[in-house]
């Protein structure tokens, strides 16, 4: 477990990395999509396959390739890079690891965990177990339709006024004087 | 999974949220500022999933899906914008577009 | 045949569902449906209507006196609180079900608004049929006709209150509807905005039942359902119960604001402005809503809320006092009045005020049968009169008519009819339905006999100014090259008015029931099981008394109209000349209006206009134009900010970002 957390979680920080700086845009992309499939594997780790199938088919299948296509469409080529030892790439890395770490004590700070290994304190109704025997997409679903109805609702509104905003934008018009 | 890596998961969401917002801050290329966004969104939904993992709820899960859809609904306006502003003619540099200040 | 459930359920949903159809598919389609089928459709539902409304009366006839009352729940509305599958019905909570009573009254009610309105529907496809708006004004009156029917058919104060509110609208625009006509507007408006303060009087009522009414155990009830409410209003084993004591606060205020309601639909006094007003729209809307229906909602509440007036003398007897009074007022107003419909207007408010005057002092089946036959001789004065309206070229002045009556061989008698049942003429209908009315005001309620006297006075009123009409308008000379022109109505105008003459002249027989020479008062006998009977007969003979000095009266008002403006022995200007501040006073309807211009409507005015004047420029327009002077400034000071490079905003942001973390941080460890 422990290894294969670290594998993937090593390809996630990797890619990360790889979109910020990559040359070519098309690189940053196929770094994205790298470090999707590593979240991935990681969702399955944390007992979320539904999660992880939507990652792999939404994140990566869908939204990755309107990306892709775009670059294609508009082919901006290499452009600008991040040199090493600039100073201001020096103070974003110096700026993300302190904030790294801070929040990582922040976190764990008054954690404490149980014999069972287990967070002390507010647990909720839903162990792994449980869910798994219930079956995890049945529990998501009832919460999804039932306790968290209103903010499903307002989502598909948000998407509707995505595609019509989309519609809207991508409409041709004439081109200004 | 047992506990002990729960800091683990943390740092690496949390590594994965400065990585991109340091690419958001640098880059000037805006298809690479949008995946940079899209880096943040991941690391607060591995945060969130993390969380309802080990607190035993699902509402990690719920809003992990929500997160997902507003990132989708994003890329399909943003990409749109990006495409209408290459359209007229302009280089793809966030630093050309500059007419918020007028 | 018998009435249970599903039968009271289909019956109802037909019944409301039909002249909603009618509305929906007229007003959906509208110009694209074509006059021929509106022509059909229109008073065709309603007529089927009146067809399910039979079937139902037949159901209701056949089962025991005591059990012909049903409850039906159509659908479930609304369940705030607790709901009902925790297995406590509907006491925590607030439970509106769309429920529907089938009984003796509501039918009675359902078979006068779907019968008259029927046939006033077929006049009005002659009436209309010239008109641009013929599809929309057969929109609203199928509006007009289910609004009625939610009202009298709901068995809930929620849906009451809806129905009272819709008829409300409906009214307003149908008298409205020429709206090119800048006093048929003010007419609507003026008639809505008196609908609205009786429909916030009943609202004041529901709450206050609402909040007040307590179950047998001294619980409080929390109900709006109206057969609950009426089963636990009165005094019960606890002292709590019901709406508290007899004649208590409570109860008497809840009496007084159902009035107020009731008065504003009615046309009672104060709210009665309305009514004469309302004459501007089309003559079929007068027969309807102003004539046979939506004036009469105002009797059906009072007798319908009956319990609760039984539990609230003093209200009651303000019901009483106020009815009487206002017949008498509109009676001699009608004295005085030259427009033809005015003049019938407000012998509509007159006998309106009889019946609430009945409903106050307990006569409920009186009340409710006066209220059936006034629907036919009224929609029948009123159908008439759109004849005579039609015939003479829209002219409405009576001093421009004048020997009618030789040219419309159908519509004078049929306006004869009505005026003799309306002036309450032995064997016409009129006559049974008033004389058992006043009779009944002998011997009950307060203050009986003064009030009696004041009815038998309008008795008087009532048969002078409507055979004045009669000799105005259809004998003599003609006064006008119109109504020398004037010609018959067209057939299926003048089909609703015979059968109308028809009903107006035998619907006494429905209840026979005068002193002690015996009773068939089938009408009476139906109504009892809602309304109960009727309280006391202290003095035998009384009633005998009532009867023979009213008839008395009614033939003496016929006998001084014949000698003024028939005989002309009496000159017609005797009290102009004598006693001008009276005649002044009738003529211009005791200065209502006049009162609530000065007294509402020019203070509200002229505040309105001071505070335009000041406080709209000083206070709220200087208070936008400071923060817009403060916007402004502070704009420019940070206007250096603004870059446009938008990754030094996101910087700006992400530090800040970063300064809430740390804070936090340092607060945490």
């Amino acid at each position: 477990m422990t290894a294969l957390f670290g594998v993937a979680a090593g390809i996630a920080f990797l890619g990360a990395l790889g979109v910020v700086l990559a040359r070519r845009t098309l690189y940053s992309a196929l770094s994205l999509i790298v470090n999707m499939m590593a979240l991935a594997v990681l969702f399955l780790l944390l007992d979320a396959q539904f999660l992880a199938a939507v990652q792999v088919i939404v994140y990566a299948g869908a939204v990755m390739v309107l990306f892709v296509f775009i670059i294609a469409l508009l082919s901006p080529g290499a452009q600008e890079r991040l040199r090493p030892l600039e100073l201001r790439v020096v103070v974003g890395a110096a700026a993300a690891v302190l904030f790294t770490v801070v929040v990582v004590r922040l976190t764990l700070n008054g954690i404490t965990v149980t014999a069972s290994g287990h967070f002390h304190g507010v647990i909720g109704p839903f162990a792994p177990a449980l869910v798994d025997r219930h079956g995890q997409v049945q529990t998501l679903g009832e919460q999804l339709f039932t306790t968290y109805l209103l903010p499903f609702e307002i989502t598909s509104l948000l998407l509707l006024v995505a595609a019509v905003g989309a519609v809207h934008l991508a409409r041709s018009r004439r081109p200004e004087p | 999974m047992s506990v002990h890596l729960f800091p683990g998961f943390i740092g690496l969401s949390a590594a994965m949220f400065a990585v991109g917002a340091v690419g958001v801050l640098l880059r000037r290329n805006p298809l690479v500022v949008f995946m940079a966004i899209e880096l943040m969104l991941n690391a607060a939904n591995l945060a969130l999933v993390t969380y309802g993992r080990f607190t035993h709820t699902m509402d990690g899960q719920v809003f992990a899906i929500v997160v997902i859809t507003v990132a989708a609904s994003e890329v399909v306006v943003g990409l749109a914008l990006i495409t209408g502003v290459f359209r007229r003619g302009r280089r793809l540099d966030l630093d050309d577009l500059s007419e918020l200040r007028r | 045949m018998t009435i249970g459930h599903t039968m009271a359920a289909v019956g109802a949903a037909l019944l409301l569902g039909l002249p909603l159809l009618g509305f929906l598919a007229i007003s959906l389609l509208g110009r694209r449906l074509s006059q021929r089928v509106v022509r059909w459709l229109g008073p065709g539902v309603v007529l089927v209507a009146f067809a399910v409304v039979v079937v139902l009366l037949v159901a209701t006839l056949s089962r025991p006196a005591a059990d012909r009352s049903t409850t039906v729940v159509l659908w479930q509305w609304l369940q705030l609180g607790v709901p009902r599958w925790h297995g406590i019905p509907g006491t925590q909570g607030f439970n509106a079900d769309f429920a529907v009573t089938i009984d003796p009254l509501a039918l009675v009610m359902a078979a006068i608004i779907t019968g008259v309105g029927g046939l006033i529907h077929v006049y009005s496809v002659g009436y209309m049929a010239q008109d641009r708006g013929f599809n929309r004004f057969f929109a609203y009156m199928n509006l007009f006709v289910t609004s009625m029917l939610v009202l009298v058919l709901s068995a809930n104060l929620v849906f009451l209150i809806i129905g009272w509110s819709m008829v409300a609208f409906a009214s307003y625009a149908l008298i409205a509807f020429w709206y090119e006509r800048p006093s048929a507007v003010a007419a609507g408006r003026k008639a809505y905005i008196s609908q609205v303060i009786g429909d916030l009087a009943l609202v004041l009522a529901a709450f206050l039942i609402f909040i007040n009414l307590r179950g047998p155990s001294g619980r409080l009830l929390h109900t709006v359902s109206l057969p609950q409410i009426f089963a636990n209003v009165g005094p019960g084993p606890h002292f709590h119960a019901g709406l508290g004591p007899v004649g208590g606060g409570v109860v008497t205020v809840i009496g007084i604001l159902l009035f107020i309601g009731a008065a504003a639909k009615s046309a009672q006094w104060p709210l009665h402005t309305w009514l004469p007003d309302a004459m501007e729209g089309p003559t079929p809307v007068s027969a309807l809503i102003h004539a046979a229906t939506m004036v009469t909602a105002g009797v059906y509440l009072v007798v319908r809320f009956h319990p609760v007036f039984q539990q609230a003398p003093v209200a009651a007897a303000v019901v009483a006092a106020v009815g009487i009074g206002t017949a008498l007022m509109a009676g001699v107003i009608g004295c005085t009045q030259y427009d033809i419909k005015r003049v019938i207007a407000y012998s509509t408010m007159s006998q309106i005020g009889l019946m609430i005057f009945a409903a106050g002092i307990g006569a409920y089946s009186a009340a409710i049968f006066h209220l059936l036959t006034h629907a036919f001789f009224k929609a029948l004065l009123f159908l008439a009169a759109g004849n005579v309206i039609h015939a003479v070229g829209g002219e409405q002045d009576l001093r421009r008519m004048g020997g009618l009556g030789r040219r419309m061989r159908f519509t004078y008698p049929a306006f004869v009819v009505g005026s003799l049942a309306l002036a309450g003429i032995p064997l016409f209908s009129g006559w049974f339905s008033k004389e058992e009315l006043l009779g009944n005001g002998l011997v009950l309620g307060p203050a009986t006999p003064w009030l009696w006297v004041i009815g038998i006075l309008v008795n008087v009123l009532t048969s002078f100014y409507i055979f004045r009409v009669v000799w105005i308008a259809f004998h003599g000379a003609p006064a006008s090259e119109a109504a020398g022109a004037a010609h018959e109505a067209p057939r299926v105008m003048l089909a609703p008015v015979l059968v109308l003459a028809g009903l107006a002249a035998v619907a006494g027989i429905l209840n026979v029931a005068f002193a002690d020479w015996h009773p068939i008062s089938w009408f009476a006998s139906f109504l009892r099981p809602v309304v109960g009977v009727v309280r006391t007969h202290p003095a035998a003979g009384a009633d005998g008394l009532a009867l023979l000095v009213g008839t008395a009266m009614s033939l003496g008002g016929l006998g001084l109209a014949a000698l003024v403006y028939q005989r002309r022995a009496i000159p017609a200007d005797l009290i102009s000349r004598r006693w001008p501040w009276l005649y002044q006073l009738s003529f211009r309807k005791f200065y209502w209006d006049e009162i609530y211009d000065a007294a509402l409507a020019r203070p509200v005015l002229a505040l309105a206009q001071g505070l335009q004047r000041v406080v709209e420029p000083r206070i709220f327009d200087g208070a936008v134009r400071g923060v817009r002077d403060a916007v402004a400034g502070l704009c420019q000071d940070f206007r250096s900010f603004q870059t446009g490079y938008f990754r030094e905003y996101a910087t700006v942001f992400f530090a800040f970002a970063a300064i809430g973390l740390l804070v936090l941080g340092l607060h945490l460890t």
